[in-house]
């Protein structure tokens, strides 16, 4: 079908395809004919290899050879008579893939005849019918796809189809099946630890080299370069998951309204977030595998919940929400809490891998009676204003300082990343040579690299060495964003995360962007401003659970994945962004303390769903349940099927401030009635004072 | 022995790229609009009119040729071929320039009730890729009244 070029008939040809299609038409109308009276005869079988020697992908007729061959072979009892029949149908395979080596329904059905088990299979003869197609087709992903239906059925050891594709690459650095198959095959051969393979670092090296010697042979062709990107996945990060930040921190104390502690906003409602940040997505977090002990009687029903949006359950993120709001408290009082994750078998990465890091951190939070008056008043009453807030170090219990990650070290992951070090840098010295500064492919391997390294090294202590690598790999981001421009988002996203890393990298260059905001009756507020930066996306979420206030205004976000994680975060200015959706705003919804939202001057109203993820909650993905809002707003003749997106966020927020000014929805008649419909604490809309 | 027909169709995945790849009119469709945004000497971003009109007609076009050999060859997935080019219809807002009516017809024809779901022609057997586009055809029109929504679902469910 594909890479047909179009001529213009002429009238002799046009007389010949006029009477090849009457015949083509009768044929088709006969194999109809005889599937439905279910004729099985020697005939009628001719007439359908006729069909499908001519249409291999008429897959009514492989069906219906399926059921005359079922049918005729249970009037045979010989074995004689019972392999000829398989050969003979075998052999109308055959003459299929001869006329197209990508027929579906060809493979399927020579596929469904080996299952059969009728016969022994000839096996020489099934690898000589790849053999032969692999040599016209190298890259037929059919043949591939058989051969490991091949390799399975008979046994065929891994460490022979290893060689094969080795052969095949050797024959041809071009080929993507050669190589994938190779990953696939080398993924298993580690996991089981057969001989040979006992060493990851040994075969990776290895691997490393082979796929070097394509890439500097032929830099343009990309099949290398995809299998190089598998290869780093494999050497870059540790082999087991790891707990990377948390929140509270440890010996951090909290209260809504003592100043010389942290505030947590949430306690206002009785609810203490505890945050896990793993530094890949884990399942697995339980009560068992997760201990919790505390001055409290903690309930029994100690959920853990992923915050990140995921299909399989696994998240970076998770939290538990302590409910304190049944305590009664006379006069100021002190809690502990105690968090716990020892090995846990439960605690699993993608990739199967255990937990094996043991963590132990502890906090305390204060409730008092004043707490109780202070919930009848909203702090947040007064319209919260962007700037002066105070700097951080006049404060005189600056509360950042007790801020830091988390220090999970042990000799194991120490000398793994010895070796991977090693390896990358080994890598970057090459491509730097190859650097070439028409090579998009170079020059992305390269980013790819040195953010490689900068994450090992961030788990160590060399800061100035890993700067390198970002601003190395910055230039680089900048440099592609020219020389390919059609994937200029997804340079200017991966940027944006380099920057957000060299931002929060250090702590010290950090609170240059930090600040504390006073508000009345409420501990100070910690504001962190990240103003005109040209980030498009947000990274290293990690790093910033314990903000509370945070100005991302003046960038260019269209996606605010990420700051889920961010259980504290009381206020949040969008403002001048290109969030195009209510939809991309979905990651608020987790964040229970948040009050204060400006989106002013972006594109809300532009487009219902969310583009930057493949998949978000909507009523047509079918992973939004009809909700009691919908009917609320039905009632106030709001129109539900215009404003889906807009009904499923301010549902799940509870603000007392929004600004929407500037965005396109705003023109929308009954949105005002919506937000406020569904947000009744919102006092402040677009600057003025609702009721 | 077999219980349907349908369990000896192409597996479901597969047929999915057969979906794509295999649909004439999507495929001339696509390849039409990729010669047009292909033209040389066009400066990246710079704006130029979508020759909807064009397209249009092409599609109807192909939808009435029936007798050709490349049509016939292509009879057995023609039901996908027509949720890519109605769609593409839809989407150009020209949805009109073809006869509901019929398509509705010809769709219910292709249905197979003793197993409630659909193959790709008349005659050809069931497949849940053509059942598929069955229900996606019939959304296009706002006539989902024509099928008995619960049993389609549950056919698709024991899939």
């Amino acid at each position: 079908m594909h890479g047909r070029p179009r001529r213009p008939d002429k009238p002799e040809d046009a007389a010949a395809a006029e009477a090849k299609a009457a015949k083509l038409r009768v044929l088709q109308a006969q194999v109809l004919h005889n599937h439905h009276s279910r004729t099985y005869t020697k005939e009628a079988l001719g007439l359908s290899f006729k069909l499908l020697e001519i249409n291999p992908e008429a897959y009514t007729a492989w069906n219906y050879r399926k059921l005359a061959f079922q049918h005729n072979i249970g009037e045979l009892s010989e074995p004689e008579a019972i392999k000829s029949a398989i050969d003979d149908e075998l052999r109308v395979v055959e003459v299929a893939l001869r006329q197209n080596p990508k027929s579906y329904g060809a493979w399927y059905h020579r596929k469904w005849l080996l299952n059969q088990k009728l016969a022994p299979v000839d096996f020489k003869c099934e690898f000589g019918l790849l053999d032969k197609l692999l040599k016209v087709d190298a890259r037929n992903f059919h043949g591939w796809n058989y051969r490991r239906f091949l390799a399975r059925f008979m046994g065929v050891p891994e460490e022979e189809e290893l060689k094969y594709t080795m052969d095949k690459i050797s024959d041809n650095f071009s080929n993507y099946s050669a190589w994938h198959n190779r990953s696939i095959l080398l993924s298993n051969l580690l996991i089981k630890q057969s001989k040979g393979f006992e060493s990851k670092q040994k075969i990776f090296s290895e691997e490393f080299e082979l796929v070097t010697q394509a890439l500097f042979t032929d830099p343009s062709d990309q099949s290398g370069w995809f299998y190089h990107l598998w290869l780093l996945a494999q050497t870059s990060s540790p082999e087991n998951p790891q707990l990377i930040a948390s929140w509270p921190s440890n010996g951090s104390n909290l209260s809504l309204s003592s100043l010389s502690s942290i505030c947590c906003y949430s306690l206002k409602e009785g609810i203490l977030p505890i945050v896990l940040y793993f530094n890949e997505p884990v399942k697995g977090l339980s009560s068992s595998s997760v201990s919790l002990n505390s001055d409290l009687v903690v309930s029994k029903n100690i959920q853990w919940r992923p915050l990140s949006v995921t299909d399989s359950g696994h998240s970076n993120c998770w939290v538990t929400y302590l409910e304190v709001s049944n305590l009664e408290c006379n006069s100021l009082q002190q809690f502990s809490v105690e968090v716990s994750i020892t090995n846990s078998d439960e605690i699993v990465s993608r990739s199967g891998s255990n937990y094996n890091c043991p963590v132990h951190f502890s906090f305390t939070f204060e409730l008092s009676n004043n707490d109780s008056t202070a919930k009848d008043i909203d702090p947040i009453h007064e319209l919260i204003s962007w700037d002066f807030s105070e700097p951080l170090l006049s404060h005189v219990n600056p509360s950042c300082i007790c801020f830091e990650q988390l220090k999970i070290t042990n000799s194991l992951v120490h000398k793994e990343s010895n070796w991977h070090l090693e390896r990358l840098s080994d890598e970057i010295d090459l491509f730097r040579e190859l650097h070439d500064d028409n090579s998009k492919f170079a020059k992305l391997t390269l980013a790819r690299l040195l953010l490689a390294c900068a994450a090992i090294k961030s788990r160590g202590s060399s800061l100035v060495e890993r700067k390198g690598y970002c601003e190395e790999s910055l230039g680089l981001f900048n440099d592609l964003i020219d020389l390919d421009p059609s994937h200029k988002r997804y340079y200017e996203d991966e940027r944006s995360l380099v920057l957000m890393d060299q931002l929060t990298c250090d702590m010290e260059a950090f609170k240059k962007y930090c600040s504390v905001k006073a508000l009345p009756k409420l501990a100070p507020l910690n504001h962190v401003q990240l103003c005109r930066l040209s980030l498009t996306r947000i990274g290293f979420a990690e790093r910033l659970l314990w903000v509370q206030m945070l100005d991302l205004s003046h960038n260019n976000l269209r996606s605010i994945e990420g700051l889920e994680a961010l259980q504290q975060l009381v206020c949040l200015n969008l403002g001048n962004n290109q969030i195009s959706s209510f939809t991309a705003l979905e990651p608020l919804t987790k964040i229970i303390s948040l009050k204060v939202l400006d989106l002013s001057c972006n594109e809300i109203g532009t487009h219902p769903i969310d583009t930057t993820r493949y998949i978000c909650p909507s009523p047509f993905s079918h992973r939004v349940e009809a909700c009691e809002a919908f009917e609320e707003c039905r009632k106030k003749n709001i129109n539900v099927e215009e404003f889906w997106d807009a009904i499923l966020f301010f549902k799940h927020v509870n603000l007392v401030q929004l600004c929407l000014e500037g965005n396109a929805v705003t023109n929308k008649e009954n949105l005002r009635t919506l937000v406020v419909t569904l947000n009744p604490s919102l006092k402040w809309l677009d600057g003025k004072f609702v009721h | 022995m077999v219980g349907r027909t349908c369990h000896l169709s192409l597996p479901t995945r597969d047929t999915a790229l057969l979906a794509v790849t295999g649909s004439l009119a999507a495929a001339a469709a696509t390849a039409s609009i990729a010669k047009h945004l292909a033209q040389p000497a066009q400066p990246w971003g710079m704006e130029r009119e979508l020759a909807a009109e064009k397209h249009v007609r092409y599609i109807v076009t192909m939808e009435k040729k029936k007798d050709s050999f490349e049509s016939l060859v292509m009879e057995h997935i023609r039901l996908n071929g027509a949720y890519w080019g109605l769609t593409t219809l839809d989407l150009l807002h020209k949805l009109h320039a073809v006869e509901a009516d019929e398509f509705i017809e010809w769709i219910m024809s292709c249905y197979h009730p003793d197993q409630v779901d659909w193959g790709g022609n008349v005659g050809h057997d069931a497949h849940v890729l053509y059942t598929l586009s069955a229900g996606q055809v019939l959304c296009l029109f706002d006539r989902l009244d024509a099928l008995d929504v619960d049993k389609v679902a549950d056919c698709i469910l024991h899939y």
